[in-house]
């Protein structure tokens, strides 16, 4: 009976284990775009519009509530991803915000854009960072879909799909 | 003693010092995502070895004394042993779970090591380190601090919000101080009456009273803080502010914020150079080390290390060469 239940308790140790177990993962891509730095900032830091430069989203609401800015993306797949505001400074040309629930395999996902200037004359580098966790936070067995491998690989699609999207907003018309 | 004599003692020591002046600061940085720790030279703020390391490397303790810099390898279920004249990986510890926060007894004699996995710390013997004790501890254990005269070990359970105080010989828990929401990094003051515990959800720093073992100020700092380091003097405390990529500068007297310094994305490991009197930040965002003068308080420079620089503990030691 002993044996029986040290084995019982060997096999639901899993499910009582404690979060504390995945590291943070980075994505972080950029772009050259043949535009001035403020135009492609004008761009970047209007919360409200981001189905003008990125191909996946279908429509973006913009909300201010007492706790902040938030805006609702709608995507073109289905689906949606809510996201706060964090900062946006003119200045560093930066702008941060969080996922607060959506249909990426991620959590705690903040992410910060930066436009910079240059390399050449009338150019401007954009770089695009984001810090998150795999969507299943205790200990392995990590069921699929919700590993690091997952997370990464659909932060990486939402980057490489926008950024060349904001780069044809900010340097066409 | 008679003049003579004070002189030769005088003398003597003079040749042991200049002899021992191969002792200089490095400060060692673990770099979780290129899996190796970035070596840098404090005289010329250079990186001058990386030494490639276990899987996932955050974790760091360094021993002048004993040559030695201990790194956790989280992904990798290892604690490295880095010999610092060769700047290369002697030794593997085999733990458990995954081993993350790291400090070393004040002779360094005894490694503890916090498995945040299986929510205990280990106290391993550094010069066997087969010999091995077990501390319960609370849920994910993270920083630790230990005391000056090495009686006391501080680990702050991030998930139980709060500090458990261990007698080292015993290994007995004679306390638990709650503090704020998911405490993360800890620092002691050089003469061990404070400890500064970063709450990373509450944005804020508790400050613990040694002597009473009870919370005498919390401190609001920036958005969502890791890490802290105390100055020699023990009047300012440092802490870094992960999402504001900014690093609070605390006044141990007043208990407020003084200054904030932009440094680069996500800081999370700092230390103090005393001998120079600048601050240094792992940047896990920007793979870097930010270089900020104590005296100014600006960001002096930046220098380039690994993938996901994080440095988590006291990384900073003059080691002898």
């Amino acid at each position: 009976m002993k044996k029986l239940l040290a084995i019982l308790a060997a096999l639901l140790l899993p499910l009582t284990a404690a979060a504390h177990g995945p590291s943070p993962q980075k994505v972080e891509k950029e772009i050259v775009i043949k535009a001035e730095p403020a135009k492609v900032w004008a761009i970047v830091k209007d919360f409200g519009n981001m189905q003008k430069w990125h191909p996946a989203v279908a429509s973006d609401k913009l909300e201010t509530k007492d706790d902040g800015t938030f805006r609702l993306l709608t995507l073109k797949d289905g689906g949606t991803i809510l996201e706060r505001l964090k900062s946006s400074d003119d200045a560093d040309m930066k702008l941060k915000y969080e996922i607060i629930e959506g249909v990426l395999p991620v959590a705690d996902y903040n992410a910060t854009m930066t436009v910079k200037p240059g390399p050449g004359a009338g150019e401007s580098t954009v770089v695009w960072m984001a810090r998150f966790y795999r969507v299943y936070k205790l200990n392995p067995p990590i069921p699929p879909g919700q590993d690091d491998e997952s997370a990464i690989k659909a932060v990486t699609g939402v980057f490489e799909a926008g950024l060349p999207g904001l780069k044809k907003a900010a340097e066409g018309n | 003693m008679p003049f003579p004599t004070q002189l030769a003692v005088f003398s003597l020591w003079l040749t042991v010092l200049s002899a021992s002046c191969q002792a200089e600061p490095y400060a060692y940085i673990t770099n979780q995502g290129s899996n190796n720790v970035s070596v840098i030279d404090l005289a010329t703020d250079k990186v001058i070895a990386t030494i490639p390391v276990g899987k996932g490397p955050v974790g760091v303790a360094v021993s002048g004394t004993k040559r030695r810099v201990y790194v956790s390898n989280v992904d990798g279920k290892s604690v490295s042993v880095i010999d610092t004249a060769q700047n290369r990986a002697v030794h593997e510890i085999s733990t458990e779970g995954a081993p993350v926060g790291l400090v070393l007894s004040p002779d360094a004699e005894t490694l503890y090591v916090a498995d945040w996995f299986d929510d205990q710390v280990l106290a391993i013997n550094t010069a066997d380190p087969s010999q091995r004790r077990t501390i319960a501890a609370g849920k994910a254990p993270a920083g630790m601090a230990a005391s000056p005269d090495g009686k006391r070990l501080y680990i702050a359970n991030r998930d139980s919000n709060n500090i458990a105080v261990v007698d080292t010989s015993s290994l007995q828990t004679l306390a638990h101080i709650s503090v704020g929401e998911h405490p993360f990094g800890v620092a002691l003051s050089p003469d061990g009456t404070h400890l500064y515990v970063v709450n990373v959800y509450a944005n804020s720093v508790s400050v613990i009273d040694t002597a009473s073992l009870s919370v005498t100020a919390s401190i609001a700092v920036g958005e969502h803080p890791y890490c802290a380091a105390v100055s020699p003097d023990g009047k300012r405390v440092y802490v870094t502010n992960t999402q504001a990529d900014s690093v609070a500068v605390l006044d141990s007297v007043t208990n407020k914020t003084i200054a904030t310094i932009a440094v680069d994305a996500v800081p999370e490991g700092i230390a103090y150079n005393g001998d120079s009197h600048k601050i240094y930040v792992a940047s896990w965002g920007d793979n870097s080390v930010s270089v900020i003068d104590a005296n100014s308080n600006k960001k002096l420079a930046s220098i380039p290390t690994g993938d996901k620089s994080r440095a988590f503990g006291q990384f900073i030691a003059a080691t002898p060469h």
